[in-house]
């Protein structure tokens, strides 16, 4: 969470918040660009709000947002020990009830873009399996999930950030504090093991150290017909 | 004026005030039902209704709300001491307290800094400063917010269409369908 980003780093005058900007090239292309301006998508944020945000996907598609805020209200620590393997089924099936619970109520519309931000970083590969499970039955076919990897560095935010993506293609990340934790450096093996149907697709590593991967549902499978 | 529409006969206590009165006592203390100095009705701070509120004048809501709300015409602001737990229906929101239901406004909602929403908010126009906690779902799409408010985001589609159409908890315009209060949460 140094490296080049920290000579952008500011410090509140009153608390520790801590705030870096760096360009995340694939976030911009999957906000900015849609295959058809004119269809309707549903995207689901699972970090906090932002009017920026909105503002960037409203203009490229008409769309609904669903923002699931998982980091605050210790909705995130609640599921971030999840470990299947420790795990017997009824322990599990609460696991993704309690997983369920954190995400807004679903719609029949499926899922077009998920926006995961650093949050992978703070879950077990079995707890990122059942939040993906949690939503398979609402993810349309050629998905796009987002999501930001401590990946070059052995420590991250202790925390995960607030991001903003600016007009300018910068995006900003809002850390709560300058704690940090060991980073579980997630290789694109790793995660897409985690993933369901969900296939690699792109990655690029930032100036930050933070490596960004868009995975992506098949074109041709309705996300009826998976399973995990 | 504002109606009155008790589910549990505990409609409003404000020592000893009814809710009735809310709107038209002026001046009458700092925590009770008044008119702020733009002349917008108030629902003081002491003040709890279980129940519907309705009207047709611009309301400020600083106690607490369980129910339902409906200023088909008007400006509704819940101020910071506010906390309402009722889908909302009005012309434009301005949230600085905590809401838990969906809000439907036929011209704009606006999300403060200091607020805590969970729930739906469907408006042509939605602002959400940053700071505010929010859990639920944005609909700005012209289409869809047409058919949750009523016909084209008239400030005067009847609340009764806004209900039959407003989105289930899948975002489905439901005619006929019961209301989703809480679908977000």
């Amino acid at each position: 969470m140094r490296g080049a980003a920290a000579a952008l780093a500011t410090r509140a005058s009153d608390h520790t918040e801590q705030v870096f900007s760096f360009k995340a090239p694939l976030l911009n292309r999957l906000l900015d660009n849609s295959e058809d301006p004119e269809r309707r998508e549903v995207v689901l944020d699972l970090g906090r709000a932002s009017q920026s945000l909105l503002d960037r996907l409203i203009a490229a598609r008409p769309c609904r947002v669903e923002v699931a805020d998982l980091a605050t209200d210790g909705g995130l620590s609640s599921i971030t020990e999840i470990d299947s393997n420790e795990a017997d089924d009824r322990s599990a099936d609460r696991d993704l009830d309690r997983i369920r619970g954190l995400l807004p109520e679903p719609s029949d519309e499926q899922l077009n873009l998920i926006l995961c931000w650093d949050l992978p970083n703070y879950l077990t590969l079995s707890a990122l399996s059942l939040l993906i499970d949690s939503l398979s039955n609402r993810i349309a076919p050629g998905c796009h999930l987002h999501m930001l990897i401590g990946y070059s560095k052995r420590e991250m935010a202790a925390q995960p950030g607030r991001y903003i993506p600016g007009t300018d293609g910068n995006l900003s990340q809002i850390l709560p504090s300058d704690e940090l934790a060991q980073a579980p450096r997630y290789s694109p093996e790793h995660l897409g093991s985690a993933l369901g149907n969900f296939g690699y697709e792109r990655g690029v590593l930032l100036a930050n150290g933070m490596q960004e991967f868009i995975y992506a549902w098949p074109d041709d499978e309705p996300s009826a017909e998976r399973s995990f | 004026m504002f109606e009155r529409n008790s589910k549990d006969g505990d409609a409003a206590r404000a020592g000893g005030r009814q809710a009735d009165s809310l709107g038209s006592s002026q001046g009458s203390g700092a925590s009770g039902g008044r008119r702020s100095g733009s002349g917008q009705a108030v629902i003081g701070r002491s003040i709890q209704i279980n129940g519907d509120v309705k009207g047709d004048e611009d309301l400020m809501i600083e106690g607490d709300v369980s129910g339902t709300v409906e200023l088909k015409n008007s400006a509704l602001t819940i101020g910071k001491e506010g906390k309402v737990k009722a889908d909302i229906h009005a012309r434009s929101i301005s949230v600085d307290g905590t809401t838990d239901g969906d809000l439907f406004a036929s011209e704009s909602i606006a999300i403060r800094a200091t607020a805590v929403v969970r729930g739906n908010l469907i408006a042509p126009r939605i602002s959400l400063e940053d700071g505010a906690s929010f859990k639920g779902s944005v609909e700005m799409d012209q289409k869809a917010v047409e058919k949750a408010i009523g016909t084209g985001s008239s400030a005067s589609s009847s609340t009764s269409d806004a209900l039959a159409a407003k989105p289930n908890a899948n975002n489905k315009p439901a005619a006929a369908q019961p209301s989703a209060a809480g679908a977000a949460r």
